[in-house]
């Protein structure tokens, strides 16, 4: 939370930086999922559905850059880039989060710190813990969490099929 | 005990004014654009990456050059010229400085241009995964200022301004539960690169140990 007005970047904007690697992966998993259309059908209007799609692109990736960079003003993050390749990887998870803030800050407090960490699960799958760190005593954070998912989470949390988990650690 | 923090976020910055604004210089941008590219051919820059500025007041107008694989922009308009390098740390000033040496040179064959003054900054951002970033900037707020409620205080921020030096402390408005600091220098003309790295570096470590914060290991 800044108190002057004063601009703290360079005032670039920079792509994240993926290696080669990450982004075969990438490729190789959205092909999966994805098969590749053949067939170019033509739109109604008389053009192709690809017209204007690398526009539609930059317009995607620079929302996408927006809303990672309001996670970090709410959440830490880890150095490495294992929480900004999840948050890529599961789409509808950064405006869950976003979502959460107002949330989060009611029931835990408005000074509260939260971080971002992911975790990979038994069977392989990750997880993205979203994390209060509490200074205060257990059964305070444990009751605040308990009233944040009855009150809030549980409603939601189907949505986010359990790539989601808020939760505390004690500093 | 210095207090760990992370730099997620951080950026370079120096800014040169020419002796006089120079606006005959840029009636040929081709000429510059291609000099400015070819100097920074080994840091691969691409063609798409130059964008040709032609709209705003004139000391806005010029070029924009960027190398985004190293988070580098260079400006370079008919008054002044600005250089950038995003989340680069001590161990990247040596190549941090060829490709600022590379760039201004081959600007300087072409146009001509005499440099004047110079202002070198470093802004960072300063995560501390422990403690609340307030800890930090505490002992900075007014002991008058902040007994005027009973609540803590949130945030807050200061400015000192010297005749050649500001700085600025601040909460972080890009990342939860960080402080920024930004430290600036003006610098003559005469001054070289290395100089100038060799103070901002000092400079870093005098603020480093008034804000008792100490940057963790990667």
């Amino acid at each position: 939370m800044n108190a002057y007005q004063e601009c703290q970047t360079s005032g670039n904007q920079w792509p994240p930086l993926v290696s080669p690697m990450l982004l075969e992966e990438s490729r190789s998993a959205s092909e999966h999922k994805f098969p590749p259309i053949l067939d170019c059908r033509r739109a109604p209007q008389g053009g192709t559905i690809f017209d204007d799609l690398e526009k539609r692109m930059v317009r995607y990736a620079a929302e996408y850059r927006a809303v990672l960079q309001e996670i970090q003003r709410h959440f830490m993050m880890p150095v490495d880039s294992s929480v900004t390749a999840f948050l890529t990887d599961n789409r509808a998870i950064p405006s869950m989060l976003l979502e959460a803030i107002p949330h989060l800050k009611t029931y835990f407090g408005a000074d509260a710190v939260f971080s971002l960490r992911v975790s990979i699960d038994g069977p392989g799958s990750h997880i993205l813990y979203a994390v209060v760190k509490w200074p205060g005593k257990v059964c305070d954070v444990r009751s605040a969490l308990q009233r944040f998912d009855h009150e809030w989470w549980l409603r939601r949390a189907g949505q986010a099929a359990g790539f989601l988990t808020f939760t505390y650690e004690l500093v | 005990m210095a207090e760990l923090v992370r730099i997620p976020n951080s950026f370079v910055e120096l800014v040169i004014a020419y002796s006089r604004p120079d606006i005959r210089a840029f009636n040929d941008r081709a000429i510059m654009v291609q000099s400015v590219f070819d100097a920074l051919s080994a840091w691969s820059p691409k063609l798409d990456d130059i964008e040709p500025l032609s709209t705003g007041k004139l000391s806005e107008q010029g070029f924009n050059f960027k190398l985004p694989l190293k988070q580098v922009s260079f400006f370079f308009g008919p008054a002044s010229c600005r250089f950038t390098r995003d989340n680069a740390d001590w161990g990247m000033a040596e190549e941090t400085l060829a490709i600022l040496d590379a760039g201004l040179s081959a600007f300087v064959e072409v146009s001509h241009i005499s440099f004047g003054l110079r202002t070198a900054g470093i802004g960072v951002h300063l995560q501390p995964s422990d403690c609340p970033f307030m800890k930090i900037l505490a002992p900075f707020v007014p002991p008058q200022l902040a007994s005027l409620e009973m609540e803590p205080v949130k945030t807050m921020a200061v400015v000192v301004r010297w005749g050649k030096r500001k700085i600025t402390l601040d909460g972080s408005a890009v990342l939860a539960n960080a402080a920024f600091l930004k430290f600036e220098r003006e610098f003559e003309g005469t001054d070289s690169l290395e100089d100038i790295t060799r103070q901002l570096r000092l400079d870093e470590e005098q603020l480093f140990r008034i804000l008792g914060v100490e940057e963790a290991e990667a």
